[in-house]
């Protein structure tokens, strides 16, 4: 046969077609087709898949050690963000001073100067990002507009808490979040994770009493003492923005968007909860939860601890993300912590330590059970009970709030974009060889990862990015996204 | 991306065996290792200068070049400098 031609006869290429058409007709055959969202929710495939290098660890095991015996429930009203706390270090003429100005005031000097990241559009921005949260109030019951199933004589919806679990995943992620996890409230973390005066309604106490609805009224946010759920989400922010930091506007635009999110989120997501005939206790204000974000977010397997006590890290997205919790008297079936190298990589790391602009991060390698003394006085702004780095909060906080930062997040190993490979090469590295996380962290500083120098800042106004600054299709598996 | 890497990688290759056929060389054993590990890492080179710089981080794109880069291309050499000097001894 002549080398010109080809060496498939026709004979050949009809048996290969066939072959080929019944190989697309197994495989479809084989696919999950779904007719209807009960088949969806039914399939196990409904499940968010992560990458091999995340490990799943046993329930309650978390990789930053915990000894629930020191554990004493929070105060909401002690913590680094808090005016009495700020006093209490600092003095009230220091507070007042620098809480003069702040974040949410017109800058005139800087709009005059433009200064990137603060000029008159950035500040604009950053105050216009807050505003929806600010007129959409969020609620401890939410709007219990849509009538119950038990008002209309519908049934009460029955799942098992698998099937719970991925129908709330769904639900959320289509209303926005990100990763979302789940876990029951144990007698444990009623007595040792939720505040005991809300953080941001510091009159409020948060009990549990022996009734079959929870209530709020003028003193206190009432759980009933049955079977709860915390359910976690990530609402992931915009990395671009935060790298803008520090002193921008343009990241505070980033850092508040997750409120702005979250005030939509909550209402609807309470009301669907409503609608199938349970109850979601939702955030009094967007702001704040029942307990720490960050505990919850551990105890889910969303995240792992990190160097600043301030806020954890996903394995997938990185720091940049908020952190939410709600709970429900839906069963749900829990999802356990996970073990992604995170926490023993940042015990190496002290990427966000030097890049910090107050200098509020620790720099120790071995973390601690016993909290030092900050300003010259015991620590009242962390829970003891967590062998772990301590940030002061009340430096941390008041620099944000005189000028926004964020520097930490944005500089951390963890806050890389997903287009370049080594990204996953380096991840998947640390969290199985922890020998090599000295060198991996002093690579990513040689890369040149992490903030963006001043005449970078305003080149974000000429970027083509993700609708609401994020990648929604970081964590979809269906549908070809 | 893939799909034109995929095609001057393939076409790369049929002219590597060609070459080879018309010379009538062949690697050995160790040769081929050294050789698809030179390729592996030129791929990730390939992809994370291009990732790199659609990720807006044009320093660690060209920082790529000679971490990765480089190293592919010597280890290329190497194969063909052992390959040739084995056919010239020959």
């Amino acid at each position: 046969m002549s080398k010109f031609h080809s060496t498939v006869s026709r004979r050949d290429f009809m048996k290969t077609l066939g072959l080929a058409g019944a190989g697309l007709g197994a495989a479809a055959a084989l696919s999950p087709v779904f007719h209807d969202i009960d088949e969806v929710v039914a399939s196990p495939t409904a499940e968010n898949k992560r990458p091999w290098w995340i490990k799943n660890r046993e329930l309650g095991d978390t990789t930053l050690e915990v000894d629930w015996d020191m554990m004493v429930r929070p105060d909401g009203r002690v913590s680094g963000q808090q005016t009495e706390t700020q006093v209490h270090y600092l003095g009230q003429e220091e507070v007042t001073r620098r809480l003069s100005s702040n974040i949410l005031s017109p800058n005139i000097e800087d709009a005059k100067n433009n200064k990137p990241g603060n000029t008159l559009r950035d500040q604009a921005l950053g105050f216009s990002s807050i505003v929806p949260m600010l007129i959409h109030p969020t609620d401890f019951m939410g709007p219990q507009m849509r009538p119950t199933p038990a008002m209309t004589g519908a049934p009460k919806w029955q799942g098992t808490p698998e099937e719970n679990s991925r129908m709330v995943r769904s639900a959320l992620t289509f209303f926005g979040a990100g990763m979302v996890g789940f876990g029951e409230v144990s007698k444990q973390e009623r007595e040792k994770l939720f505040y005991t005066y809300h953080k941001q309604v510091p009159n409020k106490q948060q009990v549990f009493e022996d009734v079959d609805l929870g209530y709020e009224d003028a003193d206190k946010y009432v759980f009933p003492n049955k079977p709860l759920y915390r359910i976690s989400m990530t609402l992931p922010m915009s990395r671009e923005m935060y790298r803008t930091s520090d002193r921008s506007q343009l990241q505070f635009a980033s850092n508040v968007s997750r409120y702005r999110h979250f005030s939509m989120l909550q209402p609807a997501f309470q009301e669907f909860i409503r609608g199938i005939g349970y109850q979601c206790y939702g955030y009094p204000a967007p702001v704040a939860g029942p307990m720490p974000a960050a505990a919850s977010a551990i105890l889910s397997g969303l995240a792992e601890a990190s160097r600043n006590s301030g806020y954890c890290i996903d394995p997938e997205y990185g720091p940049v993300s908020g952190f939410f919790t709600l709970i429900t008297d839906l069963p749900l079936e829990p999802t356990p912590p996970i073990d992604a190298g995170i926490w023993r990589f940042c015990q190496t790391c002290n990427k966000c330590a030097e890049n910090c602009p107050n200098q509020v991060i620790p720099y120790d390698h071995e973390p601690s059970w016993e909290p030092p003394t900050f300003y010259g006085k015991p620590d009242i702004m962390h829970p003891l009970g967590k062998r772990m780095f301590y940030t002061d909060h009340v430096g941390c906080w008041m620099y944000c709030f005189e000028g926004g930062c964020g520097a930490c997040m944005a500089t951390c190993t963890f806050n890389v974009n997903g287009s370049a490979m080594v990204h996953d090469a380096v991840k998947a590295t640390l969290a199985t060889t922890p020998i090599l996380n000295g060198f991996l962290w002093q690579a990513d500083k040689t890369f040149g990862y992490g903030l963006k120098s001043e005449e970078e800042k305003e080149e974000w106004w000429d970027l083509s990015l993700p609708s609401m600054g994020w990648d929604t299709a970081s964590f979809s598996k269906h549908g070809g996204y | 991306m893939w799909l034109i890497t995929g095609l001057i990688l393939g076409a790369a290759l049929l002219g590597v065996i060609l070459w080879l056929r018309g010379k009538n060389m062949s690697f050995t054993w160790y040769e081929w290792l050294i050789g698809i590990v030179s390729l592996l890492l030129l791929l990730f080179t390939i992809q994370n200068f291009a990732g790199s710089f659609a990720e807006m981080e044009p320093f660690a794109a060209w920082l790529f070049l000679p971490v990765t880069g480089l190293p592919a291309v010597i280890l290329m050499v190497l194969v063909w400098q052992l390959a040739s000097r084995r056919q010239k001894a020959n």
